[in-house]
């Protein structure tokens, strides 16, 4: 046998036991476009879990490779350029800070219930799945719990010729995406955010003898059926 | 020196000639039916989408770059714009949750901020939605190999059948309608003999329906009232104009139809509708059928 028919051979005995062999995938700090809508007048802060700093998934597929998926900060940037757009007064606020002291509307704290991903040595297609489920609480500017909504995002995409590991970062940020245009298309209704503006005006005119709204603004939005497409 | 120089390209030659006449055989079927008529203008454009996967579309990437590449190639080719770009510049409107899924979700799009304007910027005019995927669907064979210090080899033969089934849903956005789709249809069995060195005869469904996919959307779009655009192919390419003088004429660069592709579609694109008796020959067009049919191979 020639040279260069051994080294084919060897190479292709190679790359076939590295195929096997898993990835680790990372997010460099994805973004989502500036979403065409209207701002809701609100004013709003968030506060994020630590685990928005630093999300780290793995999973061992039984008999088979390891993956693991570092989504770094992408979810803090992801909902803090999510709801810079969609809120006309906006803030971050730390872990300690108290709510009650500052002049806002609602206060937000999403975090992550659950991240899952397929790979297509377990789907036994060519696609790499993701799913996340975030839940989403908010609160009104007196630190009363008015909706606590749980939503799952789906991210799907096809393994290329040169690997996984683009696929499933594809997969990813689709998925975030997902929950992006979800959060816009379904979040006032599901939990009537825009009504708290109201809830405070009253309940900062000093004359008015109407009852704290936010007793009826309490909202669980119903979980969301999960996503059986694959 | 003489024999040297000329020994490449001959060899090039054998190997382009054996490899043509070893190309595995493809069969292929495109129709389209018309709903509205349509046609494009300077500066409009048309961006190729996958339908939402959360619907179960299972389109191939690869499969939408293709037919999108394809459709604007050429002398002929029509602007498209880049799909990411398009989704991006309209985000959150076009992801695989929020997209229209029937042109009835239309002026719902059309009356939030600011996407009328986006479109208009981006110069779209139709949107074309894929729908459809190439599946294995039966394969035989055995074939082994084995390979030593001494040298390797394989013996057997194999073979498999792909098919593709693709279709295309043209949305015209100027008049918020449904212009029409565009079916192409492609099987082919590929085969793999191997004697120590396999010998793949491979058929390209995947790419030959891009390809006619392509064409035929390029047709179906083009198409303006009164043209033969789009319908019956060679047959109209004869077909005299309504001044009986200078015939309708399909560029021959579109005209790439082989004898196993058969175009099928309801005649008289833009004036025939479903129903409509056609005005040159006075019979009624019907969904997925054909008029004139595209002469036989």
């Amino acid at each position: 046998m020639s040279i260069w028919l051994r080294t084919a051979v060897l190479a292709a005995a190679a790359s076939s036991v590295v195929g096997c062999g898993g990835a680790r995938v990372t997010l460099h700090d994805p973004t989502i476009p500036e979403p065409l809508i209207d701002r809701l007048p609100l004013s709003v802060a968030v506060r994020y879990p630590p685990v928005f700093d630093n999300f780290v998934h793995e999973e061992q597929i039984i008999g088979k490779e390891k993956w693991s998926i570092d989504l770094g900060r992408s979810n803090r940037l992801l909902f803090t350029q999510l709801f810079g757009s969609m809120f006309s007064d906006f803030n971050v606020i730390a872990g300690d800070t108290d709510p009650k002291d500052l002049p806002i509307d609602a206060l937000i704290e999403p975090s992550i219930d659950a991240f899952e991903f397929s790979v297509p040595s377990q789907s036994q297609t060519d696609d790499f799945a993701v799913w996340i489920r975030y839940r989403i609480k908010i609160f009104d500017a007196s630190g009363t719990q008015i909706a606590n909504w749980p939503i799952a995002a789906y991210g799907k995409s096809q393994a290329t010729t040169f690997g996984g590991d683009e696929a499933l970062r594809r997969a990813a940020v689709l998925a975030m995406r997902d929950a992006a245009a979800l959060i816009i298309l379904q979040m006032d209704k599901a939990t009537g955010i825009s009504k708290l503006r109201e809830a405070r005006a009253q309940r900062e005119t000093p004359p008015s003898p109407a009852l704290p709204e936010e007793v009826n603004l309490q909202t669980t939005a119903a979980e969301e059926p999960p996503d059986d497409t694959d | 020196m003489i024999q040297t120089r000329h020994f490449p390209s001959c060899r090039a030659s054998i190997i382009a000639l054996l490899g043509a006449s070893l190309s595995a055989c493809v069969t292929s079927r495109v129709e389209n039916v018309r709903e509205n008529s349509t046609g494009i203008a300077e500066g409009e454009g048309i961006v190729i989408m996958a339908k939402s996967y959360h619907l179960g579309n299972e389109t191939e990437e690869n499969f939408i770059s293709c037919v999108g590449d394809s459709i604007g190639r050429g002398k002929a080719g029509l602007r498209v714009v880049p799909n990411n770009e398009f989704v991006d510049a309209l985000f959150p409107w076009f992801e695989p949750r929020t997209a229209p899924a029937e042109t009835k979700g239309l002026p719902t799009l059309m009356s939030r901020p600011g996407v009328p304007e986006k479109i208009r910027e981006k110069g779209v005019r139709y949107v074309v939605w894929l729908d459809g995927d190439t599946d294995k669907v039966a394969g035989g064979g055995s074939m082994s190999c084995a390979a030593g210090p001494g040298g390797g080899g394989c013996f057997g033969f194999a073979w498999w059948q792909n098919d593709a089934n693709y279709e295309a849903t043209v949305w015209d956005l100027s008049g918020l309608e449904d212009a029409g789709t565009v079916s192409a249809d492609v099987s082919g069995t590929s085969f793999l003999p191997a004697i120590v060195v396999p010998i793949p005869l491979i058929a390209r469904t995947q790419t030959k329906a891009c390809n006619a996919l392509a064409d035929q959307l390029r047709l179906f779009i083009v198409a303006q009232e009164d043209d033969c655009y789009g319908a019956r192919l060679r047959a109209c390419h004869r077909a005299p104009a309504r001044d009986g003088n200078t015939p309708n004429r399909v560029p021959r660069s579109l005209l790439r139809g082989r004898s196993t592709v058969r175009a099928r579609s309801a005649a008289h694109p833009g004036t025939a509708r479903r129903g409509t008796p056609c005005p040159r020959c006075g019979r009624t067009a019907r969904r997925r059928s054909s008029v004139h049919p595209a002469r036989p191979a």
